[in-house]
């Protein structure tokens, strides 16, 4: 398996913003300790900030127990949290005893908008609750490159992304199905990442997609504002700016019609 | 390397709850943990975390995280549009419990219409209350009507005035990929725009 740079777009804090860039959803979530009671998550829900959004909805934590050798199966739920989300569906917050998840659906605009959003969401719940450090910071943004099999043909993989399969046997025919996850520690202290790639089918027809799924999380604690705040999600941002680019070739940068201003 | 076709990932950690069409799939993989029990037996055990809320409103999520997840073939704004009037037809206040929900078979031969006619304006939407999502446009006496059928294929009615002046009426079904070609007859710009 082989990861390498291929091309360097949005790197040095430059932005770009694609005409018809592939996230399907890009997230931010931000993990508490110690657990918060139900009725302080079920206050934080019902804050002013969220005045736009639907009724919040329970979430529970549904665990299920399947005894194979016993033939027993046991389940139990338990609440743990709210679920807000616009009417449109656009935007999704979910608060839970031990964390604070934002989530924007396509069509994403871009960093600047989504992380003050998401951090103006944020900011009363934390205070409502009484954080002042995360343990857990994480940005995921989940993306889908739809590839044309151009008359019919097989899509090679490896025209568009710098991700492939080097298996132990060679065979015969194509790959049918890829599916691919990594995580490691990036060059930064206290910042990992996963990185999920993988095929995928497609609403268009004769079409194949890719899908890179990347998650940036830190690894210690972080305070819950602030300057050294401020600096890890920058430096989040760049990690995950750095490693969708790196996974990339020009004819998958191609496909996303061009940057816009 | 060629890949073709696939298997849908899913998904693996935190950020979206359970939230993404990726996530719900993949996450369950990485929640599910096999592991040996007491007296060497094997437990299997999930533990999966989800919003509660009705029926219709699951279906109604389901519609949109699927047009935002296209989204980017559509012309801007378009995705958004959709996903707030699919939350109007199917709000508490506007929905016949006794209609079927739209089908996703119908979301997808409707998103495939789209596509096909390369609409710019947007169609006002409705469903026959039997799974199938219609849209429709109008423009003065011009009206096409597409129900999108969960089958994949599209059945179309319009009402057109030609260049004469005169009254024409057509109506037939089609699969959403030859829509262009047989709605060109009829001067379809007038409902999709350039």
């Amino acid at each position: 398996m082989r990861a390498s740079p291929a091309i360097s777009l949005a790197r040095g804090g430059v932005s770009v913003r694609y005409k018809k860039a592939p996230i399907l959803e890009a997230s931010l979530e931000f993990r508490w300790q110690p657990e918060r009671p139900l009725d302080a998550i079920r206050a934080s829900a019902g804050l002013h900030a969220f005045s736009e959004f639907e009724a919040p909805k329970e979430r529970k934590l549904v665990q299920a127990t399947l005894d194979l050798q016993g033939g027993e199966i046991s389940h139990e739920s338990k609440k743990v949290g709210f679920e807000l989300a616009l009417k449109d569906g656009s935007q999704i917050v979910i608060i839970e005893s031990d964390k604070f998840v934002f989530v924007q659906r396509a069509p994403y605009d871009q960093w600047q908008t989504f992380s003050q959003r998401a951090l103006s969401l944020l900011e009363p719940v934390a205070a409502s609750l009484g954080v002042s450090e995360f343990s857990r910071i994480g940005t995921r943004f989940v993306n889908r490159i739809d590839i044309p099999q151009t008359d019919g043909a097989n899509v090679n993989t490896e025209d568009y992304i710098t991700v492939s399969f080097s298996g132990p046997r060679t065979d015969k025919g194509v790959v049918h199905e890829f599916q691919m996850r990594v995580v490691k520690p990036t060059l930064k202290d206290g910042i990992s990442y996963g990185l999920g790639v993988a095929t995928s089918g497609s609403l268009l027809p004769d079409h194949t997609s890719i899908i890179l799924d990347i998650d940036v999380f830190t690894e210690g604690p972080t305070p819950a504002s602030g300057g050294v705040f401020a600096k890890v999600l920058s430096e989040m941002r760049d990690e995950k700016n750095e490693i969708f680019h790196s996974c990339l070739k020009k004819p998958a940068v191609d496909l996303f019609g061009g940057v816009e201003e | 390397m060629t890949y073709v076709d696939t298997g849908r990932l899913g998904y693996g950690t935190q950020a979206s709850g359970g939230s993404s069409s990726f996530a719900d799939t993949v996450v369950d993989g990485f929640r599910r943990m096999l592991s040996p029990g007491q007296a060497g037996r094997v437990v299997l055990k999930v533990d999966r975390t989800r919003s509660t809320g009705t029926d219709r409103e699951r279906r109604l999520e389901e519609i949109q995280r699927f047009i935002s997840s296209n989204s980017m073939h559509l012309p801007k704004g378009f995705a958004v549009g959709l996903n707030g009037q699919f939350a109007n037809m199917m709000a508490d206040d506007a929905w016949e419990e006794v209609d079927a929900y739209p089908s996703m078979h119908s979301l997808e031969t409707f998103l495939l219409m789209l596509l096909s006619t390369k609409a710019t304006q947007r169609p006002g939407i409705g469903t026959n209350g039997r799974g199938s999502i219609t849209a429709f446009w109008r423009d003065g006496e011009n009206r096409l009507t597409i129900d999108c059928l969960p089958s994949g294929n599209t059945r179309w009615v319009l009402t057109r005035v030609n260049a004469k002046g005169e009254v024409e009426r057509a109506a037939a079904e089609c699969q959403p990929d030859r829509l262009c070609e047989v709605l060109n007859a009829y001067g379809p710009e007038v409902w999709f725009g350039q």
